[in-house]
């Protein structure tokens, strides 16, 4: 929990240098709803990911414990050497099959449905894929690598990955060749024929240029980020579940146990003998909602909260009953959904946003959260009430004589 | 080497002979070979004390009869299904069951599951063999199952242990169902 606390701010930081850099240079990388979208998704990952996590590293270690072939010392470099290859070996093939079967792409679809490529792409990760993912270490702990090995070694493994969602860096030559590399991770998040299923590495490209599914950057076709069948929403919970849904529905289309089975274990886009058609990336128009100043500016606020909250929770996860931490991580979530109808501009989404905001921080301000609150923290959420209902507002009005003008329009 | 070694090495052998022997239009065949191949080698690196490994090789024990069988019964019960013909889909069926085994067995100490994955097989491959008149496989499905039967009940015939009887019946059920197999393709 406390390798999050300190890794947000990093993130955070390097999320800001890169957006100042951009602007610098001129090129846009960044937009707001799909930023916000990012960074809440990755936020509400972390917090239900930290639970799961914790799950599949006891699972991890009780294989070690009772399993594990040789006993391996820490303290000889040999064994992180062995462990990282390992990792990345193992890495490769959990990403492969998270897009390459139906029910694990169902998962993973989340960290591609943005249509920007930038460093807050790298956050929005999925919220159940630790659910499944663990299974693919597990010949590590069979093997005998400690836990803290692995622990590291995956911890390594996922900030240097951070590092790969840029457009800022260009080709780097002989080094996208050997190591996962902005340029060819570019290439997984692109939507482009010559994209789909490529680069699965985690932080070596080797495995891709072993097991043949390598490709270099094309200079003569810009990568078009996202997916085939894009989200076309801002919304966390959707993004998150979309797929879900839609794998139930095909699993419900078909009859007999068997081609159910086959659907959810089915590669994308192939449920019933059919295939998806030809990526129209070069012509396709990316989801774009009007954004609006005030928008911006309650976009920021709300986010701001919802960090705070994510922040509070992981800080005081182990104080909390279960139930309380069920409670706490769904208010988060659903503070996350309300905001999007926002962004998405939904009939009554401003006055269902306000009722959200009252529910959420009247606990706090009225001193009845989960535990005691200072004084101070209950002023400065008096404060964020009073500024959001006083946003939502113009937001409501704004909204309202936007739908007014198109009346008239097509009147 | 003693004779539970001995054993091992043979069900080992015939394993391996038998995962070698199946084409590569058999992923599921090869693979559930390969699992009690692994069990087989592990065990008998165990018994004559070259490299004893006794936590790894029942957890391939595990696996072999968790994870092995079943995956054995598809491939014979339905060589036409997509677990029994395509790689991807046999590799899917074993990794789904491996995850089942560690948190039935290992997390909820549900030990009973892999004897009764092996003896479900077994019966599968008995009576769908039967129902459709496939002798030699029948034959085969009949010696697994009195073997996994007789190893379940703890029988042994001096100076045969139990795990001696598993080994030689399994290689004896093995060579059968392979045969049976073969004509049936």
């Amino acid at each position: 929990m406390g390798l999050i606390l300190y890794a947000i701010p990093f993130f955070l930081g390097f999320i800001a240098l890169e957006f100042f850099l951009s602007k610098k240079r001129a090129v846009q990388v960044y937009r707001f709803h799909d930023t916000v979208t990012s960074l809440n998704i990755g936020f509400v990952s972390e917090t239900i990911r930290s639970v799961l996590k914790l799950m599949s590293i006891f699972v991890y270690a009780l294989v070690v414990d009772q399993v594990a072939a040789f006993e391996w010392d820490i303290g000889h470099p040999a064994v992180w050497i062995v462990a990282f290859f390992m990792y990345d070996f193992f890495y490769y093939w959990a990403h492969r099959s998270g897009h390459e079967v139906n029910l694990l792409w169902a998962s993973h679809v989340v960290h591609h449905s943005s249509e920007e490529f930038n460093l807050s792409t790298a956050l929005r990760q999925s919220w159940t894929n630790q659910v499944f993912y663990w299974i693919f270490y597990l010949p590590m702990a069979i093997v005998g690598i400690p836990v803290k090995v692995f622990v590291i070694t995956a911890l390594v493994s996922a900030l240097y990955q951070f590092w790969s969602h840029t457009r800022l860096v260009g080709k780097l030559g002989w080094v996208d060749r050997i190591f996962v590399t902005p340029s060819n991770h570019r290439c997984h998040h692109g939507r482009n024929d010559y994209c789909i299923d490529k680069n699965y590495g985690g932080t070596l490209i080797i495995w891709d240029r072993i097991f043949g599914t390598y490709t270099e950057e094309r200079d003569d076709e810009p990568v078009v980020y996202g997916t085939l069948t894009p989200l076309n929403s801002w919304n966390p919970v959707w993004g998150n579940f979309k797929n879900y849904t839609t794998l139930w529905r095909d699993m419900r289309n078909v009859t007999g146990w068997r081609e159910k089975l086959h659907v959810m274990f089915a590669p994308p886009g192939m449920v019933g003998g059919k295939t998806d058609p030809l990526s129209t990336a070069q012509t396709s128009k990316r989801f774009e909602t009007p954004v609006t100043r005030r928008q911006m500016v309650y976009g920021w606020l709300a986010s701001g909260v919802v960090l705070a909250m994510v922040i509070e929770l992981l800080r005081v996860s182990s104080h909390l009953s279960w139930s309380e931490r069920a409670t706490f991580t769904l208010m988060i979530v659903i503070s996350t959904a309300f905001l999007s109808r926002v962004f998405e501009s939904r009939i009554r989404a401003a006055k269902l946003e306000a009722l959200r905001c009252l529910l959420t921080l009247s606990p706090v301000i009225a001193g009845l959260w989960f535990y005691p609150v200072p004084l101070v923290v209950r002023g400065i959420a008096l404060a964020t009430l009073l500024i959001s209902l006083t946003l939502l507002r113009s937001l409501h009005q704004e909204s309202t004589s936007a739908i007014r003008s198109n009346t008239l329009e097509i009147a | 080497m003693n004779l539970q070694a001995l054993f091992d090495a043979a069900l080992a052998m015939v394993c391996l002979a038998l995962a070698f022997d199946a084409s590569k239009a058999r992923p599921a065949w090869r693979l559930s070979q390969l699992l009690l191949a692994a069990a087989a080698i592990l065990g008998a690196l165990r018994f004559s004390e070259l490299l004893p490994m006794p936590s790894l090789h029942q957890f391939f024990s595990m696996l072999g009869a968790g994870v092995g069988l079943p995956l054995l019964a598809m491939a014979v019960i339905q060589p036409d299904s997509a677990v029994a013909t395509q790689r991807r889909f046999a590799w899917i069926y074993a990794i789904v069951a491996a995850t089942a085994c560690i948190f039935l067995v290992m997390v909820a100490q549900i030990k009973a599951w892999t004897a009764v994955c092996a003896l479900l097989s077994a019966l599968c491959i008995l009576v769908l063999a039967v129902k459709n008149q496939k002798k030699l496989t029948a034959l085969g499905g009949l010696l697994l199952l009195m073997t996994l039967t007789a190893f379940a009940l703890k029988l042994n015939v001096p100076p045969l242990l139990p795990g001696d009887l598993l080994h030689i019946g399994m290689s004896l059920s093995l060579l059968v169902l392979w045969t049976g197999s073969k004509r049936s393709v």
